[in-house]
């Protein structure tokens, strides 16, 4: 036998784990076509988690049920999670606004039926996540009650037995709605979830379907207690609340005080709160509150993800509050709802102070502080900043451990270089434009760039390949996920020159085939920056580019065929 | 700085720093039992010279940085396959050495080691076709037509 075929599986299969990318299964499922020992390690490794992705209106994708359900499938025993992704019809309102709704009915009855079938197949107990669109199935059956004889796939235990399930993740949307009660959602929600690790609460009613209707208010505190009763959340690892809007109305149970209460006693009340390690708050109407409630048990938080819009105060109340040390923060800051209107600017630009930082400096690893519409936010150069202690980047630049950083910058001209520098950064995101071109007007982001890191003194060695450490990716603020837009900057450490993407789309996904980390970490900052969204994410295959050979991915970035070359000259061919 | 020796599969003794040796979880926690440092050499049975030296080595080079955190989510796929310039020259060795460091870092339980060696791995893998990999580690194709054919059907939800 062969040294590789010979070596332990679990040590194969920690060889073929770093092969598996999200949106990008080709190296995996070519590793299930190697030998059988491959096959063996490989398709645990590919059916793990199943995305089924229904296509647009007409429900699941043909291939999908002919592949998946094939008779005598011997890998679906090893699916242990599944997620139903239904893509937004939004296209077909404008096109056929009355025949829209059912074709979206029919499709969400195939994926169902899908679902049910896979399931029955795969085996329940087996299943440990499930990340499905509860409302649009209940919808989809209610209105076709005589033609659909499908029924839909939700946890047995649902009311026949009250036993523990094995589900480890778990999101619940339409959450807050009106007709949600009679659907499988809420009483899932009184099951005992032992081993759930991430409880997903979505205000809308599904990311696709329905996604864009107004939130019905009416209900908040229908989901909190339902949760309060029997629930056991022993493992629950992991919060997010998504879109949570309150009624203006003045009734009693719908308030969020009602629905923090409800928390308090059903989701708090169940799990360990030293267990919480990640948290993320996610445009709901009222953020602050919902924070500063929250906070109280959330002390032993690593992980937050924040949007806020107007002043930053309560940001820095509840990082003060905090008796934790972050290792990773996200804050998505956005005007305010009433001064978005361009004439309504904040007198001054919110910035975040040092002060908020006190107790997470010395742990933070990752930090993302977005920008949006033209509001400078938190972080100058390292001249000292006018009236208060903001946040600045000599600061940041102090964080001991800080390895990814993606920031709003103003350009930075000038440097004190006997500051201490960014000793353990990995990666940096400028989110702010920059003269594109160097040698034309960037001479400053390159005296910053050696500022930032040593490194400027290796060797140009000529060629950029997966090896080369990404050290900075600089993007236009006018970066648009839709069509062209202008070209943007890498700068990796070995290389004296940067490189400029023609194509973000197709470069952001050559960096990320290599830089998983980076995607991971941009697509937590700004979802809409990840181009895998508008093409379905096809990993850099090569296929169907212009020029582009198949076997052209060891050196992905010295090939005329990724529209990517040094910026300084001609590219050889 | 107090020595250890340990002694490799064909009998040989090597000297090292109590403080590279320990970058080997196993033998950590068997001078933790033992409680003092042993006179004797540790047998290391798994492990032959040249690639004890090897292991050794890259101990050496690494002797001073923090250890892995204990928190890390092992389930996660957000695996970069990123590795430092050192360890990539560290890593251009014959296959037969390659695997034998993933065994030997594996079996003295040295988590970074291995992370390394199945990392310069999954590179030789990464955008090749099947019958390039089964080229690249000499692995004969036990599949039938048939066997293979149902195999890349099955699949075919996966394909982008």
């Amino acid at each position: 036998m062969d040294i590789i075929s010979g070596l332990p599986k679990e040590t194969l299969s920690e060889i073929l784990s770093y092969l598996l990318i999200k949106h990008a299964f080709g190296d995996i499922r070519t590793c299930c076509l190697v030998s059988k020992t491959f096959n063996s390690v490989a398709s645990r490794i590919l059916y793990h988690h199943i995305t089924l992705s229904g296509v647009d209106h007409i429900g699941p994708a043909p291939e999908l049920e002919v592949s998946l359900l094939r008779p005598g499938h011997q890998s679906l025993q090893h699916v242990r999670s599944i997620t139903v992704d239904i893509r937004d019809p939004e296209l077909y309102e404008i096109v056929w606004p009355d025949e829209r709704y059912f074709y979206e009915d029919i499709a969400l009855l195939q994926m169902a039926g899908l679902l049910n079938r896979l399931v029955e197949r795969v085996g329940e107990d087996k299943i440990k996540a499930l990340d499905v669109f509860l409302k649009a199935f209940g919808d989809a059956i209610k209105n076709e009650p005589q033609t659909s004889p499908v029924d839909i796939w939700s946890p047995k235990s649902v009311t026949a037995y009250n036993q523990d399930l094995s589900l480890e993740a778990l999101t619940i949307y339409g959450i807050g709605t009106i007709s949600i009660s009679p659907i499988p959602a809420w009483e899932m929600c009184q099951q005992n979830y032992r081993m759930l690790k991430r409880l997903n609460f979505h205000g809308f009613m599904g990311p696709s379907v329905h996604g864009y209707y107004p939130n019905t208010i009416p209900g908040n505190d229908h989901l909190a207690r339902a949760i309060s009763g029997p629930l056991q959340l022993d493992a629950l690892e992991s919060l997010s609340f998504k879109d949570l809007k309150w009624d203006s109305r003045p009734e009693p149970n719908n308030s969020l005080d009602a629905f923090l209460s409800e928390l308090e006693m059903g989701v708090f009340s169940a799990c360990a709160g030293q267990n919480i390690k990640t948290v993320s708050f996610l445009d709901c109407g009222s953020t602050k509150m919902l924070t500063l409630g929250c906070a109280r048990f959330l002390n032993h938080i690593t992980n937050l993800t924040i949007e806020i819009s107007g002043t930053l105060e309560y940001l820095e109340t509840l990082l003060c509050k905090l008796s934790c040390g972050l290792s990773s923060l996200y804050v998505k800051w956005y005007p305010c709802p009433e001064n978005r209107n361009w004439n309504h600017r904040l007198d001054r630009d919110p910035a975040l102070g040092k002060v908020a930082f006190v107790k997470h400096s010395t742990t933070l690893k990752s930090l993302y502080l977005n920008k949006q519409s033209g509001h400078k936010f938190c972080v100058k150069g390292p001249v000292s900043a006018e009236g208060g202690d903001p946040l600045d980047l000599e600061t940041i630049s102090k964080f001991p451990l800080l390895e990814y950083l993606a920031l709003p910058l103003d350009e930075p001209d000038s440097w004190n270089p006997g500051v201490v520098k960014f000793q353990t950064l990995k990666f940096i995101h400028f989110l702010e434009p920059f003269p594109l071109r160097p040698g034309t007007e960037s001479g400053a982001i390159e005296n910053f760039l050696r500022w930032l890191s040593p490194s400027h003194e290796e060797p140009n060695t000529g060629t950029v390949s997966k090896s080369v450490k990404l050290k900075a990716l600089v993007t236009p603020s006018n970066w648009s996920p839709y069509g062209r837009s202008t070209p943007y900057l890498v700068y990796f450490r070995s290389c004296s020159e940067p490189f400029y993407f023609e194509s973000p789309c197709r470069a952001f996904r050559e960096l990320c085939y290599w830089h998983p980390d980076i995607e991971e970490f941009c697509m937590k900052g700004d979802t809409s920056f990840c181009p895998f969204k508008q093409d379905g994410g096809s990993p850099p295959t090569g296929r169907g580019e212009e020029f582009c050979m198949e076997g052209d991915i060891d050196t992905p970035f010295c090939k005329v065929c990724l529209a990517l070359r040094p910026t300084n000259g001609e590219h050889s061919e | 700085m107090s020595q250890i020796i340990l002694l490799s599969s064909d009998n040989v003794e090597m000297k090292v720093d109590k403080e590279v040796a320990e970058r080997s979880i196993l033998i950590k926690n068997m001078l933790e039992d033992v409680g003092e440092t042993p006179d004797q050499a540790i047998p290391i049975p798994n492990v032959n010279e040249g690639v004890l030296r090897k292991v050794i080595e890259w101990c050496e080079h690494h002797r001073n940085d923090p250890p892995p955190p204990a928190d890390e989510d092992s389930d996660s796929r957000k695996k970069s396959t990123d590795i430092e310039e050192w360890d990539q020259k560290f890593m251009q060795v014959d296959q037969e050495m390659l695997f034998e460091i993933i065994l030997a870092a594996n079996y003295l339980d040295i988590k970074p080691l291995l992370d390394v060696g199945c990392k310069t791995v999954a590179n030789m893998i990464k955008g090749k076709s099947p019958e390039e990999i089964r080229k690249t580690f000499n692995i004969q194709n036990d599949f039938t037509p048939e066997e293979e054919d149902q195999i890349r059907r099955e699949n075919e939800w996966a394909e982008e």
